[in-house]
């Protein structure tokens, strides 16, 4: 096959890297565009005479020492790649070869090395395929392949210790030797400034460990997660994030992870300069709970909401009407009224919540975002709407329902 | 740099003009190339003139676009020495009033090239306007497909954005040497639009193969090439 006799050429060569054997798919997707059409012509061209090898030959001018900015950026690479893997949903099935021969390493998405006990944390979505199955924990959901040495990449099988749907994270396992696990360096998102350097590595269209460099665009972004939820606090950079990117982290100039790459603004599907981030200070708080509990416990009321097409019907234009309300729950004791059958069989509507903490909700989605946004035994003001009257209920948050 | 990249442009003479006037030609398919020597080389890719070097009627002329000494800017007509498709490079020759009007680019090697180092993609769509896109090193060894469906194999890895207008032109490292020719960028089928995942053709290859390009007009496609050449002797040591 011609990857195996092109491995073999490049063997001789100080290495154009011997990949690991079973990590090679094609270009499935995706294109490179040229201008051309097959089939080409044969060699028409005659050649010059007038000139000799020797001739044509240009000199290689040296260089020297790159400069330091860019040195810094080569070396905080080096360091950081082998905290980065390529994790691939063992459920979905392979692309297919559409470009000839050429091969790329399969990877649907990037893991990050949390720490020496070989957890990898990802995004929710990478592995969203295997976790819509219902595998359970401690079953293998995915492969995941560590760069052993440049170009060299070892796979594992990866077992899911916990997934979050809300945050969009999840954390896998690997059994791996010690040596072989790099876990990135955490830092902090609560100090970012907008237009400080910024990296990403990744593995867009299945380029594993591709580096790309931009600033950091925009904070506190609302993204709009591929599993469907609004995240809060996103980081918005505009270093080339594509597909395959997801999962993989985002460094600051001094190698610290401030960031998981999460999601692309685009029309395209590819990057337009615009891609978000999930701030480390939430993942920080995140996976310890998914590694020790394996989901993680969030603040809410302990009741149903319409989604907004029986909203709708119901006439419910703004805010989120109360459906059901759990009778031992705070929210029962605080008064909170749920939507009922009258006597005469007619629907009574319930509550409608129009604004936690004087922030106005519009949609089920923003009001699971505002109530998470706090912890468990908070208490909050709820403004309602019950009737054509308003007023507030103070309530204590526990876990939600979902 | 800026005299050393020019402009390659097709010309289509209308079939219904009986006598050869390339002033009536239409312009068609541009893309970039840079001089290589002082005998009036210039390199491209293979697919900036492919149309072209399939044509049999006789009726396309390819033109290369530089600026003159003077900051005039100059056309010539260039003739094919030279071609590749399997590794996407094509070699063109100009005839020059003098040869102080060539500016053969400097050129670097692309083995000692660091993922994370800035890189400059330079082209020259017009003849007189450059456009500068940068970035970094992405990946190095990438492998990319050639307009001949084999594989080309080293290219380097870019997010300097790399599109019609820069493609065959040089890619440039901080010392103003040339590492690569931009060559292709990753698009999702059907939205033409870059992607930030774009490649180079390394520029070791290329010193290889263009010298042979040029005195016997085509090189084989087998691997010797490449297995003499290829591949940065990095030491990424384990932290």
């Amino acid at each position: 096959m011609r990857a195996l006799a092109a491995r073999a050429a490049c063997e001789n060569a100080s290495h154009c890297h011997a990949r690991a054997v079973n990590s090679r798919r094609a270009v499935g997707a995706g294109m490179l565009i040229f201008g051309f059409s097959l089939p080409t012509l044969p060699a028409l061209a005659l050649g010059d005479s007038t000139v000799t090898l020797e001739d044509v030959t240009p000199p290689v001018a040296p260089r020297g020492d790159l400069p330091p900015s860019e040195e810094r950026i080569a070396k905080l690479f080096e360091n950081n790649t082998f905290s980065v893997v390529n994790v691939f949903d063992t459920t979905l099935k392979p692309e297919l070869n559409l470009t000839g021969s050429v091969e790329v390493p399969e990877g649907n998405g990037t893991g990050i090395v949390w720490d020496k006990d070989g957890h990898i944390v990802t995004n929710y979505h990478v592995i969203g395929s295997a976790l819509s199955k219902g595998l359970g924990k401690k079953k293998p959901v995915a492969r995941v392949s560590l760069l052993v040495e440049d170009g060299v990449q070892k796979t594992f099988q990866a077992t899911l210790v916990g997934a979050d749907k809300t945050k969009d994270l999840a954390v896998l396992k690997i059994d791996a030797p010690e040596a072989l696990l790099h876990p990135i360096s955490v830092g902090k998102s609560s100090n970012l400034k907008v237009g400080q350097r910024c990296l990403a590595i990744g593995n867009p269209f299945g380029f594993d460990h591709t580096l790309t460099v931009g600033v950091v665009s925009g904070l506190n972004r609302d993204i709009n997660s591929q599993t469907g939820v609004i995240i809060g606090g996103g980081i918005q950079t505009d270093a080339a994030i594509n597909p395959g990117n997801s999962g993989g982290p985002l460094l600051n100039s001094e190698g610290k992870l401030i960031g998981i790459n999460a999601a692309i603004f685009t029309r395209t599907g590819t990057s337009a300069g615009i891609g978000f981030a999930i701030p480390v200070d939430a993942v920080s708080r995140v996976v310890p709970q998914l590694i020790k509990y394996g989901k993680i416990m969030h603040a809410g009321l302990k009741i149903q909401v319409a989604p907004d097409i029986v909203a709708k019907q119901l006439n419910v234009k703004k805010g989120s009407l109360v459906l059901s309300v759990l009778p031992s729950s705070t929210a029962a004791k605080a008064g909170l009224v749920a939507t009922r059958r009258g006597i005469a069989g007619n629907i009574l509507l319930g509550d409608v919540i129009l604004a936690v903490d004087n922030l106005s909700i519009k949609n089920p989605p923003e009001l699971a975002k505002a109530l998470d946004d706090h912890e468990i035994g908070d208490r909050v003001v709820l403004k309602v709407q019950r009737d054509d009257k308003v007023f507030d209920i103070h309530v204590e948050l526990e876990e939600s329902l979902n | 740099t800026t005299r050393s990249v020019v402009a390659i442009q097709d010309l289509d003479l209308s079939s219904n003009v009986a006598a050869v006037d390339m002033d009536d030609g239409e312009i068609q398919g541009i893309g970039s190339g840079f001089v290589w020597d002082r005998f009036g080389h210039i390199v491209t890719n293979y697919h900036v003139i492919s149309k072209i070097a399939k044509d049999t009627s006789g009726k396309k002329q390819i033109k290369v676009v530089l600026l003159g000494l003077n900051g005039d800017v100059d056309s010539y007509n260039a003739a094919i020495i030279g071609l590749d498709a399997s590794r996407d490079l094509a070699v063109l020759k100009i005839e020059v009033p003098e040869s102080s009007v060539l500016r053969p680019a400097v050129i670097g090697s692309s083995k000692d090239l660091r993922v994370g180092q800035n890189c400059y993609a330079i082209g020259n769509p017009y003849g007189y306007e450059h456009i500068l896109t940068t970035g970094v090193v992405s990946g190095l060894c990438r492998q990319i497909p050639s307009p001949s469906g084999k594989p080309i194999f080293g290219a380097i890895q870019t997010d300097a954005s790399i599109n019609a207008g820069n493609s065959g032109g040089p890619l440039l490292d901080s010392f103003g040497r040339v590492i690569g020719i931009n060559t292709a960028t990753f698009t999702r089928r059907g939205s033409g639009t870059s992607s930030g995942v774009n490649f180079a053709v390394a520029i070791d290859l290329v010193r290889q193969v263009v010298p042979h390009l040029i005195v016997e007009g085509a090189v084989s496609s087998s691997r010797s090439v490449e297995r003499g050449v290829l591949g940065p002797p990095r030491y990424l040591s384990l932290p």
